[in-house]
């Protein structure tokens, strides 16, 4: 079982794209220690069955069209966009920080 | 900009618009008239040779995505506007609007919801209390806590009290930058607007935390909350007063 997030930031700088992959039992999704909700310490379960995470990250990757008669980024990668779109949820009504 | 380093606090943040590009001059450059170069004695310069579309408060900019996949979570395929009918910079002032404005479908997140909703889909929590919320909305199995009436309702309106592009924040910004602008004598409508911000900063403060602790307690120790609906009335009242000063003032 797998969990994938997909997130991108507006943020015109160089291009950046991180993949990781998590396996049970080495489930730090960051360097902050993260502890399992059941209290298993140490000993990691990830809930629903999830054995793997795919969190990736795009910069200055647009779902929205700059352009209304042009394709935007993302709908230009039918594939990842279709993915998400039947498989879970895709969420543009997200927002970031002023920068 | 505001963390636990009070030194770190800003005296003064300034958002540009859209096009803008802000950064430090001479200290004694000409208010008026528009240089060709970063050289000129202008405060203000245009060049044809950078363009700059991606500053700073405003709804093309601070509008994004992010996609979940996976078991728990629900398949709701796009939830929120169409990739044609995003915020953008066309037409007059480049764009210079705000998100909040926009009143967008779908949920509104914020980035800071990606961790948590990450986090409690996985079964984990951090030792740690996020600035975000589990987005209940795409919960296919949401736990108990979570999945009482009025929950889900009290996220939103925490969203629109708390994200740095909600409501209050929009009209707060707006207020201020008002106020500044104000001309008045001894600086009464600078006074009045910072000491009327001043106590909506308070208030905000102390529903937000409130709320956000009761929020995390419901998706990581499945704490019911009491009382979602007084909150929630409360979470508007603060929001309308923000937006109430906001109007008070002329732009």
């Amino acid at each position: 079982m797998r969990l994938t997030a997909v997130a991108a930031s507006a943020v015109l700088v160089g291009g950046l794209c991180a993949v990781g992959t998590v396996t049970s039992g080495l489930a730090s999704a960051s360097p902050v220690k993260a502890h399992s909700a059941r209290g298993d310490g140490d000993s990691c379960h990830l809930a629903n069955g999830i054995k793997h995470v795919v969190q990736i990250g795009f910069d200055n990757v647009h779902f929205f069209r700059d352009n209304p008669n042009v394709p935007s980024d993302l709908e230009l990668m039918p594939n990842l966009l279709n993915f998400i779109e039947q498989n879970g949820v895709m969420l543009s009504n997200n927002h970031r920080l002023p920068g | 900009m505001v963390n636990a380093d009070p030194a770190r606090t800003p005296t003064l943040a300034m958002f540009a618009n859209p096009d803008y590009y802000l950064q430090t001059g001479s200290t004694s450059c000409t208010a008026s008239g528009v240089g060709t170069s970063y050289k000129s004695p202008n405060c203000v310069y245009q060049t044809d040779s950078y363009a700059w579309d991606h500053g700073d408060y405003a709804a093309e900019v601070n509008s994004n995505y992010v996609g979940f996949v996976g078991p728990g979570v629900k398949h709701l395929g796009l939830d929120g506007p169409a990739a044609n009918q995003g915020p953008d910079s066309a037409g007059a002032n480049s764009g210079l609007t705000v998100v909040s404005d926009y009143h967008l479908p779908g949920p509104w997140v914020d980035e800071t919801d990606i961790r948590p909703t990450m986090m409690y889909l996985l079964g984990l929590r951090d030792d740690y209390e996020h600035d975000g919320r589990v987005i209940t909305q795409i919960l296919s199995y949401p736990n108990f806590a979570l999945s009482q009436p009025g929950v889900t309702a009290l996220g939103e309106c925490y969203k629109q009290l708390n994200s740095s592009v909600g409501e209050f924040a929009a009209d707060t910004l707006q207020a201020d930058t008002n106020a500044i602008e104000s001309n008045t004598a001894g600086d009464s409508e600078y006074l009045r607007v910072d000491a009327q911000l001043r106590g909506l900063e308070v208030a905000r403060d102390q529903l937000a935390g409130q709320i956000k602790g009761e929020l995390e307690d419901a998706a990581f120790r499945d704490k019911p909350i009491f009382g979602t609906a007084q909150q929630t009335g409360a979470c508007q009242a603060l929001i309308k007063a923000a937006s109430a000063l906001s109007n008070s003032t002329s732009s």
